[in-house]
């Protein structure tokens, strides 16, 4: 009974005074253009960064490491992850309850199939932020944004930026409250833009 | 790490480094699976010793060594039909050893086999917020006669028995707390064995010190408390039933889809009906999967 007592305590205090040290989404960011980034997009007040072909999707409830296996086995099955990163394309945070897909460029999104997928396993999506890299149009009145590898269509809401029409951007899009359980399979995903990370208006501004 | 973290983690030292106190019982797959058609295993092997004779409150003379030695190895199984409806089943396979007082001489007994099964069915309702997830879980419970009575110490008592539990369990990233109360309606068996209604409480209170995001690995260490109250009842060679509190540490370490779980139960309060031996010191491991 000492023995096993000896070997609880040493295991426990091994992990208490050598702990993992995990950045707050969980990964390690090498590039400075993306340092630059995400501190731009603190000092607006905006805490989620994305890199770029990276979707991240805030859960409500995803701290029961062992059960949140269910939510990244169900998500590691989504077409068009690059399972390059991440051991399988799917990284879940429990300390910022935050899930980051790493998305082959050229790959649309599939929005809904990734909420479906979240419900299923039995947590709440509540948020999911993009990064968008494509060329700004406007039909019918409506600014949208495609991506430029993918082709996906994505529909800006409460931007003005329709004198950019015509130019490519890179932004970080978060997409419209609740829109994400019922996106019209083909239709543009609405999306509000948190930061115009580069944009030929914001540069001459 | 902030003060309050501080204060957890030498709570947890202490609470390890002193444990001349003891355990309780703990639903592993508590949260897990929670995805819809997940399922899942669990071996577990509890053992547990007694050698000292209680009266009451009081430890009694012993002078025929009258001890008992219970080994189980526990299958445990688990199916989520969707995250508020499981199904879970429990049949322990026992090896068991006691020495008792017949006729004026101490006389070995022993018993080998499956052990009475249990099914539940858990009604949960998971609760998902920014920073924490929990659930309340109703289980009625059925325990199944399919333990032989056959043996000199037998593994199964012969009788149907119904059960019924409520649970809370929250999670946050650094802490994890569990409660349970549950009541047992035992009838009345073969051989004479009549044990009496039980009524228990669980509570498992721990921290999570290590989580690796990448491997989806940690560990949790926590502290685990049960109390049992067991009505007067009798079994092939004398009185069951009484109160008993025990408190123990319990470590748990998983990676992905697979968790092993060690804890200690050591009773730190009994009082027995009659003259029975001391349920005695519990130490049980396992290891579980979920797919």
């Amino acid at each position: 009974m000492r023995g096993t007592l000896f070997f609880a305590l040493t295991f426990f205090a091994a992990s208490v005074a050598f702990p993992v040290q995990t950045h707050p989404d969980g990964k390690t960011h090498r590039h400075s253009d993306s340092e630059k980034s995400r501190a731009s997009l603190e000092a607006e007040g905006v805490d989620v960064f994305v890199e770029p072909h990276h979707t991240v999707i805030q859960v409500n409830g995803v701290v029961c490491s062992f059960c949140a296996y269910g939510a990244e086995k169900s998500l590691s099955k989504l077409d068009g992850l690059d399972r390059s990163e991440f051991g399988n394309g799917v990284l879940v945070d429990i300390h910022t309850q935050r899930i980051t897909l790493a998305m082959t460029p050229g790959t649309e999104i599939p929005i809904e199939d990734i909420h479906r997928r979240i419900r299923k396993a039995g947590y709440d999506p509540v948020a999911v932020y993009l990064r968008i890299a494509g060329t700004l149009e406007s039909v019918g009145g409506n600014l949208l944004l495609k991506d430029a590898q993918s082709g996906q269509l994505f529909s800006i809401v409460g931007s003005d930026r329709s004198r950019a029409v015509g130019q490519s951007v890179d932004v970080q899009a978060r997409v419209v409250d609740d829109a994400f359980a019922s996106v019209n399979d083909g239709a543009p995903i609405p999306v509000v833009v948190d930061k115009w990370i580069s944009d030929s208006v914001d540069n001459d501004e | 790490m902030n003060s309050v973290m501080r204060g957890i983690v030498s709570l947890a030292i202490f609470m390890l480094g002193v444990s001349e106190m003891a355990g309780a019982h703990q639903p592993v797959m508590d949260m897990a699976p929670r995805w819809e058609h997940g399922w899942g295993f669990q071996v577990r092997n509890e053992y547990r010793f007694s050698g000292e004779l209680l009266g009451g409150t009081d430890q009694a003379p012993n002078p025929f060594d009258r001890e008992r030695m219970v080994n189980t190895t526990w299958i445990e199984s688990v199916f989520t039909f969707k995250r508020e409806i499981r199904l879970t089943s429990k049949v322990p396979l026992i090896q068991q050893s006691r020495v008792v007082v017949q006729g004026g001489a101490p006389v070995n007994q022993s018993g080998r086999g499956i052990g009475d099964t249990v099914l539940g069915l858990q009604l949960k309702h998971y609760y998902n917020k920014a920073g924490s997830t929990g659930n309340f879980s109703i289980t009625p419970s059925l325990r199944l006669p399919t333990g032989s009575t056959k043996d000199s110490f037998p593994v199964g008592d012969g009788s149907w028995d119904a059960g019924i539990s409520a649970s809370f369990s929250a999670e946050a990233p650094f802490v994890y707390q569990f409660y349970d109360v549950f009541y047992w309606r035992n009838s009345k068996g073969k051989r004479g064995i009549d044990q009496g209604n039980e009524v228990g409480f669980d509570m498992n209170i721990g921290i999570h010190p290590y989580h690796d995001n990448l491997t989806n690995t940690g560990i949790f260490v926590m502290a685990d408390l049960s109390a049992r109250y067991e009505g007067r009842g009798r079994d092939t060679v004398g009185p069951t039933g009484g109160k008993r509190i025990s408190l123990g540490p319990v470590l748990v370490g998983y990676w992905n889809n697979i968790m092993v779980r060690a804890e200690l139960k050591f009773p730190v309060y009994q009082d027995v009906f009659g003259i029975q031996l001391s349920h005695g010191t519990d130490f049980n491991i396992g290891i579980g999967l979920t797919f």
